[in-house]
């Protein structure tokens, strides 16, 4: 079983502090959390990008790891869109058919909209092979009816997927949430039992269970059905 | 009322369009034209051809704070303070005006704590509000806000909102993909392959949207609770 234990990890900047402990098991993860609460910096820190203040993280059974910034921009190496897509070691004329930027090939990347160009970054991360994907924001930039396609894009489930985001409408099927809040990571449980702990719940999710009603899961859908059933 | 009349530029295309003042969202998907509209709404780049008033003026001669689509691109400063006052030493403000202008805007954006900090240490949600504290220093009479909600969560983009709609700057043209708060503009615009599809108030515009994701969350609750 893949899994990452976060033991005691204590992260310091200025007078920012961010502690976090607990075990990442397989299936996908939902971080939440508010603006500036840290979840960029444990992305990182998962990613084993930055250095601990105290603590340590364990990988086990983990080979590959990925991490997508929030900002795509910031994975660019290349001038042309056809050899950004040949950096990641993959076919342009795929990428660029799941993005649907036909056409584009030769473009410099920056000349895509930020929304097009996270498109095309997150075409390329989730065709490859990884057992740990990390997606810092992965859905924000994306028009709604690309945030529904990446959501039930088969590729995102890897053997740890872990999604830092504060998207509100658009969710994929996950397993576990998690919480930042006041410098520190919590780990609320298991999807359903936990949604009624979860503070940064979508409208949606949150209507249902003041309802009475606790949904499957996180998707929209889930929140449907679920009301659905009430009223039979 | 701003008035764009046979508009041809990059792959915008549109015949004629009068947006009212107030808060004025654009939606529609990645790629539809929403940013290389604004871009002409704030007069950082002019039409190829058609012409743009704003009641009866060039965009070019009125007072324009432009939020771009990557804030952290036109920092400049290494302070926050130093960022967001900027505006004003460039156009010679008293320096004592300045800072009690400086003091009085990151107060009601509740942004002030931040003064003091780096400009590279800040997160993505907050480089987005002080970005928008840069464009407000001179009190613009039109402010062009290009997805700065792709950075914010759901707190932070009501508080973004709510101070956007007390806000007298006379037109605030806001491209979002958050539907839940294009549904609260005054003024809804929808792009589609660089045409303005549909415009008018949100009600008449999600009214032709019914059955796209574009419809916000609150319509399809509504239909089902």
């Amino acid at each position: 079983m893949s899994e990452i234990i976060i033991k005691k990890l204590l992260i310091k900047r200025d007078d920012f502090t961010l502690f976090s402990e607990g075990i990442f098991k397989e299936g996908m993860h939902i971080i939440t959390g508010n603006v500036g609460s840290g979840k960029t910096t444990l992305s990182m820190a998962l990613a084993g990008l930055l250095k601990p203040e105290t603590g340590e993280i364990e990988y086990n059974e983990i080979g590959k790891i990925f991490l997508s910034m929030q900002f795509p921009e910031y994975h660019l190496t290349k001038l042309t869109v056809e050899e950004e897509i040949k950096s990641w070691g993959l076919l342009p004329d795929e990428i660029l058919k799941i993005s649907d930027l036909e056409g584009t090939a030769k473009f410099d990347p920056m000349k895509l909209s930020r929304g097009e160009l996270k498109r095309l970054h997150l075409a390329c991360i989730l065709s490859k092979t990884t057992d740990l994907l990390i997606l810092d924001e992965p859905f924000s930039t994306l028009d709604p009816v690309w945030k529904e396609k990446f959501c039930s894009h088969a590729k995102i489930q890897k053997k740890i997927t872990i999604i830092f985001t504060h998207e509100q409408s658009v969710l994929p099927k996950a397993d576990y949430i998690w919480e930042i809040e006041n410098g520190r990571l919590n780990y609320l449980g298991k999807i359903p039992e936990c949604l009624f702990k979860w503070k940064n719940a979508p409208i949606h999710v949150k209507t249902a269970l003041s309802m009475g009603v606790t949904p499957d899961n996180i998707r929209f859908e889930d929140t449907r059905e679920a009301l659905c059933r009430m009223q039979d | 009322m701003i008035e764009l009349l046979k508009i041809k530029h990059g792959i915008l295309n549109i015949e004629s369009c009068a947006i009212p003042k107030g808060y004025i969202c654009i939606i529609g998907e990645n790629g539809s034209g929403k940013s290389s509209l604004l871009k002409l709404l704030s007069g950082l780049e002019m039409p190829d051809t058609g012409s743009i008033l704003s009641d009866g003026n060039y965009i070019r001669n009125l007072n324009v704070g432009y939020v771009p689509e990557y804030p952290e691109r036109q920092i400049i400063f290494d302070t926050v303070f130093d960022e967001i006052i900027s505006p004003l030493r460039f156009s010679f403000t008293n320096p004592d005006i300045a800072e009690k202008k400086i003091v009085n805007l990151t107060n009601k954006l509740e942004i002030s704590n931040l003064l003091k900090n780096k400009t590279r240490n800040l997160s993505g949600g907050e480089k987005a509000f002080v970005a928008l504290a840069v464009a407000l220093a001179t009190d613009p009479e039109i402010l062009a806000l290009d997805e700065p909600d792709s950075h914010l969560d759901f707190e932070a983009s009501e508080k973004l909102f709510k101070f956007l709609k007390k806000s007298e700057t006379d037109y605030i043209l806001h491209s979002t993909q958050d539907m839940n708060l294009a549904e609260k503009a005054d003024f809804l615009i929808f792009m589609h392959k660089g045409k303005i599809k549909y415009s008018g108030i949100p009600d008449s515009v999600f009214e032709i949207l019914q059955d796209t994701p574009f419809v916000p969350l609150s319509w399809r609750l509504k239909n089902i609770v």
